[in-house]
């Protein structure tokens, strides 16, 4: 019945997500497909600099920028790939793809485009003044959808794959001298 | 992970969709089911006019014998409504049962949305698992939207199930036919 199960991830996403998306997927024999969209509302999105009107200067900013992007970007891709690699050992048939714009569209379009039969997200838990500043991704998914959603909602004490552990993870990784390189 | 299973049930056609998608969740995790109907007014129910709705005592311009006439067929209409409930919901029971899973059902009185979200803190549920038919924009806030309601008020993760009604465009045309159908 379910046959292909789309994986909406973010750093903020809870380990749950994936942990019942591979579970759900193992028992369904279904694929799976773990989508990253990079979204300027994601925190570790890179802020282009513009403060200061000189050419000079706002090239400069605008290499620091691409370059930020682009280890956001790979950054991404990394941590993709890394959930990718779980799913495959559990033995689920699983693909990634990362993609730019506006996270709730570009879910249900991807859904659609992929007939996918279920989307698994997870809850940034936002409500109400809140909710409505910053956008609820779950809730323009939930509405707008052609197939069902499991809204995997964090419990405060299970474990999330956060921003700065991931960092951290891949910062011991990554020789000193690199890393002062990317900074510069 | 998901070990309680609530799966909210009502009359409507996808109940089949949902209770099967919620039967997959528990055989991926060995959950047991909870089932749940909630009756109330708000669900469509033919055989109660918005009249026979009103308190008993509210009527008093009418002749108490109609009256009291009227207040017994509608308990007998609500209790037939109520035991049309209880057996598609023993239905479903036997059904996951014989598929091997630990299941228990209840039926409650109240408002759909509330009632869901209550009794899922109260059992300690780890999803809920819920139809939605797919209404949007003006529809969706008239007609008041239960799967919403749980959305955001759930205390804990929510299965989605897309019932059949999707395709609905927003032009008001279509709108009144299936209003009016």
């Amino acid at each position: 019945m379910i046959d292909k199960i789309l994986v909406a991830a973010d750093y903020q996403a809870n380990k749950l997500v994936f942990d019942s998306a591979i579970s759900l997927a193992k028992t369904t024999k279904a694929d799976l497909m773990l989508l990253h969209v990079l979204g300027e509302d994601e925190p570790s999105f890179p802020i282009m600099l513009n403060y200061a009107d000189h050419p000079v200067l706002s090239d400069y900013d605008y290499e620091l920028y691409k370059k930020r992007y682009e280890d956001y970007r790979h950054r991404g891709l990394k941590f993709l790939q890394a959930r990718a690699r779980e799913a495959r050992l559990a033995g689920v048939n699983t693909e990634f793809i990362q993609l730019t714009g506006n996270p709730g569209r570009e879910i249900c379009q991807l859904a659609s485009n992929w007939s996918a039969d279920l989307i698994l997200v997870g809850s940034r838990g936002l409500k109400g003044l809140k909710e409505m500043f910053l956008g609820s991704v779950s809730n323009y998914v939930t509405h707008n959808a052609p197939c069902s959603v499991l809204i995997v909602r964090n419990d405060s004490d299970s474990v999330s794959y956060s921003l700065d552990s991931f960092d951290q993870e891949e910062a011991q990784k990554v020789p000193e001298s690199q890393q002062h390189g990317l900074m510069s | 992970m998901f070990n309680k299973i609530l799966v909210a049930i009502d009359y409507s056609a996808g109940r089949k969709q949902v209770f099967d998608q919620a039967l997959s969740l528990a055989k991926a995790d060995q959950g047991n089911l909870i089932l749940l109907h909630v009756l109330s007014v708000e669900e469509n129910n033919p055989a109660i006019t918005p009249y026979l709705r009103q308190h008993k005592d509210h009527c008093i311009h009418v002749d108490s014998r109609i009256m009291r006439r009227a207040n017994e067929v509608y308990d007998q209409e609500w209790s037939a409504w109520k035991q049309q409930g209880i057996k598609i919901l023993r239905h479903f029971t036997e059904q996951a049962i014989a598929a091997g899973i630990s299941t228990e059902f209840s039926q409650i009185t109240g408002h759909p949305g509330s009632t869901i979200c209550e009794f899922a803190h109260s059992c300690d549920a780890n999803v809920i698992v819920i139809g939605r038919k797919g209404h949007s924009g003006l529809k969706e806030m008239f007609l008041g939207s239960v799967s919403n309601y749980v959305i955001h008020h759930a205390p804990c993760s929510i299965l989605l199930v897309q019932t059949p009604v999707l395709k609905e465009s927003t032009s008001p045309k279509s709108i009144d036919k299936q209003i009016y159908a």
